[in-house]
């Protein structure tokens, strides 16, 4: 639990707030009434629906996840329909110009389709916990948070200290080119995560290479099964090979997230609280500001996964009150949301078997 | 299902007779002789050529050999297509029999998927059935299946035996009577001159208005090109 509360420290620190980033973890005394403030602002009640307007994606999904639910079986009608998927990447592009976190809408000559897309470059043959820092690629986390916060984050947890060392040393090959498109897929009515990677002078890295860099709690669900999760397959709007995480279990991935923010009134861009929950699979991480996307400024909370498969219910506000160090762990609300979460981590459908 | 088993059994049973020719600046220790089969139409190339892979190994060192892959006339062919539609895409103009060149050097990185064992080929078939049926039922009657229910529908194109899959395919191709069709017809427009390799898009057997689709109606929503002009 600690720990978890110092990755959300490091991880927030990190886009824009170089300066506050090593302040975090000792900041415990809770004050409480900011707290209380912060449970109106989770809590807000039925909110009115021009709160969020054009802002909350996250309602307009889910009224077409309602919409598309037809009679048949209930449990199996979450699905992202094409023109929501299209709003909720324009927004998610427009914060990362924000964040400068490189990705962008890619259009397809000749037709009205795209996708989304993210390349990065990779100082080493591997990088270094890209999971974990918070940056959101391999290879640049320490461009974000530097040098010197990524030892101290080692330091300070030493379950993953001895690992990740030994591969740093290992570091010595020529760059690696990443790249990520996020592509809708009609059948499933669900986003699709395609990636590659590749050393500069175009030699694809295998599957086994890339997941050098993939956190280690999703590492070992690969290992169990990985052609059952990840295939290579033909991009369909550009025709080269690509990996894909297969989307057929998507929904089923979906489903809790949106049901509680249902549950609870809050807004959710799905490709946030879907790309951050599955990125780490590809060492892809989305930067936790990205939960402000979708909220109405800093009152309605939005969903995001960090790579340790914990889900964050928090608003920008939030954030900074975690990062502050006034949200203790004993929090009810954060508890909930724990709870929430280790289901979560022992459900969680990744494969299609 | 019953009246169109000729014509499923027509189809399964297509052959295309092909010409395999090692490629010139592959180094083989003496002459490589060409090497001739019938290939299912519904199959894939490299679930079919192991015959293929062992002759022109015969000829070659055992270092020269790297991943097999095919092209014809300078494309490089897709294995993951079925082999008709690679034939009918790429040679539907050519006299028979098809004349495929066969390389062991230089895999195209950018353009084919590797294709190391059948499990390969097995993940990628399972994968296909599975989409059409999301978009036919919404991936229930594929769900509800067993793990050798699945198997089953392999081993059938595996080993080439139609009846072990239609026995399976059958469920697949299944509707209620009252809703006149599937939810959406799978289907994909492959083209070659582009860099999409195919259009795919939502499209339902009725229209709102209750007539049924056809071939021509969706060809042109979705590919007018292919219709000839004076039709209209």
């Amino acid at each position: 639990m600690i720990a978890f509360l110092k990755v959300i420290n490091k991880v927030y620190a990190g886009p824009n707030r170089h300066n506050c980033s090593s302040n975090v973890t000792q900041t415990v005394d809770t004050t409480p009434q900011i707290s209380s403030e912060w449970q109106t602002r989770i809590y807000p009640g039925c909110r009115d629906e021009s709160d969020g307007g054009a802002e909350c994606l996250g309602h307009m999904a889910f009224s077409s996840l309602e919409m598309t639910g037809e009679k048949g079986k209930g449990a199996g009608a979450l699905h992202l329909d094409e023109e929501t998927f299209r709003r909720a990447c324009r927004r998610f592009v427009q914060h990362s110009h924000a964040l400068n976190d490189g990705w962008s809408w890619e259009e397809v000559k000749g037709s009205d389709e795209g996708y989304m897309r993210k390349s990065v470059l990779s100082p080493g043959g591997s990088a270094p916990r890209p999971a974990r820092d918070g940056g959101s690629g391999p290879g640049e986390d320490l461009d974000i948070l530097g040098q010197r916060e990524g030892q101290e984050l080692e330091d300070e947890d030493e379950e993953q200290a001895g690992s990740d060392e030994e591969r740093v040393v290992s570091e010595t090959s020529s760059p690696i080119r990443y790249e990520y498109h996020v592509l809708y897929s009609c059948s499933y009515q669900a986003p699709v995560l395609y990636f590659r990677a590749s050393t500069l002078d175009g030699r694809p890295l295998s599957l086994e290479d890339m997941w050098d860099n993939v956190h280690p709690n999703y590492r070992q669900r690969l290992l169990q099964g990985p052609w059952d999760t990840i295939t290579q397959q033909e991009h369909p709007l550009i025709g080269q090979s690509f990996f894909v995480l297969h989307p057929c279990r998507t929904q089923d991935l979906m489903r809790p997230i949106l049901a509680a923010a249902s549950a609870e009134n809050r807004s959710l861009n799905y490709i946030v609280s879907w790309l951050s929950s599955v990125g780490p699979v590809a060492a892809l991480t989305v930067p936790l500001s990205y939960a402000h996307i979708g909220a109405a400024p800093d009152l309605q909370p939005t969903v995001v996964f960090s790579a340790d498969r914990l889900i964050l219910g928090v608003t920008g506000r939030v954030l900074d009150t975690i990062a502050a160090g006034y949200i203790s762990e004993e929090d009810p609300s954060l508890q909930r949301m724990l709870v929430t979460d280790q289901k979560q981590i022992d459900n969680t459908p990744l494969s299609c078997d | 299902m019953a009246d169109d088993k000729d014509v499923l059994r027509d189809v399964w049973f297509g052959r295309i007779p092909t010409c395999f020719t090692l490629y010139q600046d592959e180094i083989t220790e003496r002459e490589a002789e060409p090497f001739y089969l019938l290939l299912p139409r519904v199959s894939y190339l490299t679930l079919v050529t192991d015959k293929v892979k062992k002759h022109f190994h015969k000829v070659m060192k055992q270092e020269d050999l790297e991943e097999m892959w095919f092209e014809y006339e300078g494309t490089p062919l897709k294995w993951h297509y079925p082999i008709g539609v690679l034939f009918d895409l790429h040679a539907s103009n050519t006299a028979l029999p098809w004349s495929i060149t066969v390389h062991f050097k230089d895999f195209p990185e950018r353009d084919l998927l590797h294709c190391p064992s059948n499990s390969v080929i097995e993940a990628h078939f399972m994968s296909s059935i599975k989409e059409a049926d999301a978009l036919k039922h919404k991936g229930q009657v594929i769900n509800e299946m067993q793990k050798k229910d699945h198997k089953q529908l392999w081993m059938g194109l595996q080993n080439d035996k139609f009846d072990q899959f239609w026995a399976m395919n059958r469920k697949l191709m299944e509707y209620p009577t009252e809703e006149g069709g599937f939810r959406y017809i799978p289907f994909r427009i492959y083209q070659t001159m582009s860099d999409r390799p195919f259009i795919q898009k939502l499209f339902r057997p009725v229209s709102p208005d209750g007539h049924t689709h056809t071939l021509g109606d969706l060809l042109k929503e979705m590919f007018p090109a292919a219709i000839p002009q004076d039709e209209e």
